[in-house]
């Protein structure tokens, strides 16, 4: 399961690194009459207190990876657990408030940010059953 | 067979002997936790505002601004831009790249931007652009332009219902004549020929920016924009 967590938090960092991508380089950022990322990622809500959302989720899945690393270690320290569980509950919370702007305020959806807000509910939910059912060793002793 | 471990059992062995309870976080602890990254997300959703921030004006003083150019007509170097004002690549370059263009070149009299209506994105765009030519008619078709720009917020979903762009342009000050010219549609023939007039061009998607003969797509940055206009400020 932490091996999972770890897993998912990377492809989280990889996505929001390609929309932080998108978003310093211009690319996309071009109106052809269809398409959800171009509104979305073209929106001012995609900058918040000056700094890009996609750069935001990239700082927030990279340090969730970099403590599901040293969760995988033999004996992590109780703080990795407490902090683990504590990120990937602001960025469910962050990623569903900017779900609801796409869909009840801009009417557009991007896919690549879908697939950032899914990958932190997962992380949520999977950090969450470890830790409440007190299960994260079983897999590995007999 | 050895007899199976306890969940306890096994906690204790991963951790190296040490009592399971002290190595892991109670439910205190996560509880705490859970309440400070709510609080600590609900905060900075409210402090940053949900968004960057309405400018107030992008163009420092003594930049001329007359109808739809920006900057003198003297300038060596000329850009046109064709823009939605519904389109949030246009947006983006209104906020970022075009102050930016402004306060390095505009000011200094070395390019001039040309807005060009290419209102392509529905009817929110038409009404939009018909608005922006009924601000012109009190020479604020940059304050128009700059606020329409920053109050973006999806497309064809009401937020340019010619009521919204009348309450935006009572917000700029302008007259009871710029409802009654909202409502009449008198500038509708005038941007569905400019957006042909575009599309005869060949523009195909927004913003699309001719800096003199050379043709970008998408919003530039200043970077992108400068590589161009240098040599050619150099060269004259």
């Amino acid at each position: 399961m932490r091996r999972a967590v770890a897993v998912i938090s990377a492809i989280g960092a990889a996505v929001s690194a390609y929309l932080t991508w998108v978003h310093y380089s211009g690319n996309l950022a071009l109106c052809i009459g269809v398409g959800g990322c171009e509104s979305v990622q073209g929106s001012r809500f995609a900058v918040a207190g000056g700094v890009p959302v996609a750069l935001i989720g990239l700082g927030g899945f990279a340090l969730i990876f970099a403590l599901a690393v040293i969760r995988l270690r033999h004996g992590p320290p109780p703080w990795a657990d407490i902090a683990i569980f504590a990120l990937s509950i602001a960025a469910t919370i962050y990623v569903s408030y900017l779900t609801y702007i796409e869909l009840f305020v801009l009417g557009a959806v991007c896919p690549w940010c879908v697939a950032a807000a899914l990958c932190s509910a997962l992380v949520l939910a999977l950090v969450s059953i470890e830790l409440l059912r007190g299960r994260s060793t079983d897999e590995e002793l007999p | 067979m050895p007899p199976r471990k306890t969940p306890a059992e096994r906690q204790r062995i991963r951790r190296g002997g040490a009592p399971a309870d002290a190595a892991r976080p109670t439910g205190l602890q996560l509880a705490i936790a859970g309440i400070v990254a709510v609080l600590a997300v609900v905060a900075f959703i409210a402090i940053s505002g949900g968004g960057s921030p309405l400018p107030s004006s992008t163009v420092p003083p003594g930049v001329r601004q007359s109808s739809h150019v920006r900057g003198l007509d003297t300038a060596p170097v000329t850009i046109e831009e064709w823009a939605d004002f519904q389109c949030p690549a246009c947006g983006t370059f209104a906020r970022t790249t075009e102050p930016q263009l402004v306060a390095t070149y505009v000011a200094r009299g070395q390019v001039r931007i040309v807005y060009r209506h290419l209102a392509f994105l529905g009817p929110e765009s038409q009404w939009a652009a018909e608005a922006a030519e009924c601000a012109d008619e009190q020479g604020k078709f940059w304050d128009f332009h700059d606020r329409v720009f920053a109050s973006q917020a999806g497309e064809n979903r009401g937020t340019f219902s010619k009521d919204n762009l009348k309450r935006i342009g009572e917000a700029l000050g302008l007259g009871p004549s710029f409802a009654a010219c909202v409502d009449s549609g008198r500038y509708a023939q005038r941007v569905r020929d400019e957006t042909k007039v575009g599309e005869g061009k060949g523009v195909r998607a927004t913003p699309t920016l001719f800096v003199q003969d050379r043709k970008i797509e998408g919003a530039a940055t200043l970077d992108q924009l400068k590589a161009i206009i240098d040599p050619l400020v150099a060269g004259r």
